[in-house]
């Protein structure tokens, strides 16, 4: 598919919000839909995800580090909800951009994650995500990515 | 190549990007408290509505629609069910001249007396959008519900 063209870093802070919360949306509706890579090239190439909550269930490193292990993480976690029949939706909400600093920019935001099971649909777990998003040629890119989940210590 | 999923130019711009969100709110919520005929308005008199909710999957026109949202709307009030749309993860792009193009979640949870709130169903909407006369216009909707979606590949696997 190909690249789009890209324009230049939102200049106002209500400009950063509204790109940043669209950018979230298509990244979650990118791995939601099974697009391990898609969802994989919204990192740095250096990118890092923490689970602050590990968890046996989910059996995944509490730290993914750069593209390969991102996209290798997608990919089994996108095999493993398929094999068990799940839908997937990252809902995302009730984000705030904590700081600006050039190209530099922190969120939070809360992501309940709704299942689908069986034909029946559940609450998965409420979840709260901190970022460092970095504006690059390419857009907005996760730097720095840090899940909790409220259910787990 | 992989599309990437980043800042494009056929991203909507912020005041766009709220004209829109402010007007899902508001089409939901006309919804949710049950006043359908204004929700219908929303619609293009010619639009159409493809959904695996309603037993014929595409409803041409908004008079078709709402024979067919009434019933269900009848069906919840009936039931003294309250629904509440959540509408988010939202993705507004321009789809060549004035006309916007949307994808969303949807989680519908319902509340029943005596009893409480459980979550419904999730779904995806996607909405074909037309700015005419002040006001934000559906030219086409299409709504995938989750449950109903896994039902019919389960069935279509084990038959």
């Amino acid at each position: 598919m190909a690249r789009e063209s890209i324009v230049g870093r939102p200049a106002g802070r209500d400009e950063i919000y509204c790109s940043v919360e669209q950018f979230y949306a298509r990244q979650m509706q990118a791995l939601d839909s099974g697009d391990a890579v898609g969802w994989a090239a919204t990192f740095t190439n250096d990118g890092v995800f923490v689970h602050v909550s590990k968890t046996e269930i989910d059996d995944v490193p509490s730290s993914i580090v750069g593209h390969g292990e991102l996209l290798a993480a997608a990919k089994k976690a996108i095999a493993g909800l398929a094999s068990e029949g799940v839908t997937r939706r990252h809902l995302v909400s009730t984000l705030t951009i904590d700081s600006v600093d050039g190209d530099d920019v922190r969120t939070h935001c809360y992501v309940p994650i709704i299942d689908t099971r069986d034909g029946t649909t559940a609450l998965q777990m409420s979840t709260v995500l901190q970022d460092l998003l970095v504006f690059s040629t390419a857009g907005w890119l996760v730097r720095e990515r840090t899940v909790r989940r409220d259910d787990l210590p | 190549m992989t599309k990437m999923i980043t800042t494009t130019a056929n991203q909507v711009p912020v005041e766009l990007y709220a004209s829109l969100k402010n007007f899902y709110a508001g089409h939901i919520k006309k919804r949710d408290a049950g006043f359908t005929d204004q929700w219908l308005a929303d619609f293009d008199e010619k639009a159409t509505l493809s959904t695996n909710i309603f037993d014929v999957p595409v409803q041409e026109g908004r008079e078709a629609i709402g024979v067919k949202v009434h019933a269900l709307d009848n069906w919840f009030a009936q039931q003294g069910i309250q629904r509440r749309h959540l509408l988010g993860t939202f993705v507004a792009t321009r789809s060549g001249g004035d006309d916007i193009r949307t994808r969303c979640y949807a989680l519908l949870l319902t509340t029943k007396l005596p009893g409480g709130t459980t979550v419904h169903s999730t779904s995806v909407a996607s909405d074909l959008l037309r700015y005419r006369c002040g006001v934000w216009r559906v030219l086409s909707r299409h709504i995938e519900r989750d449950d109903l979606a896994q039902r019919s590949r389960n069935f279509e696997r084990n038959n």
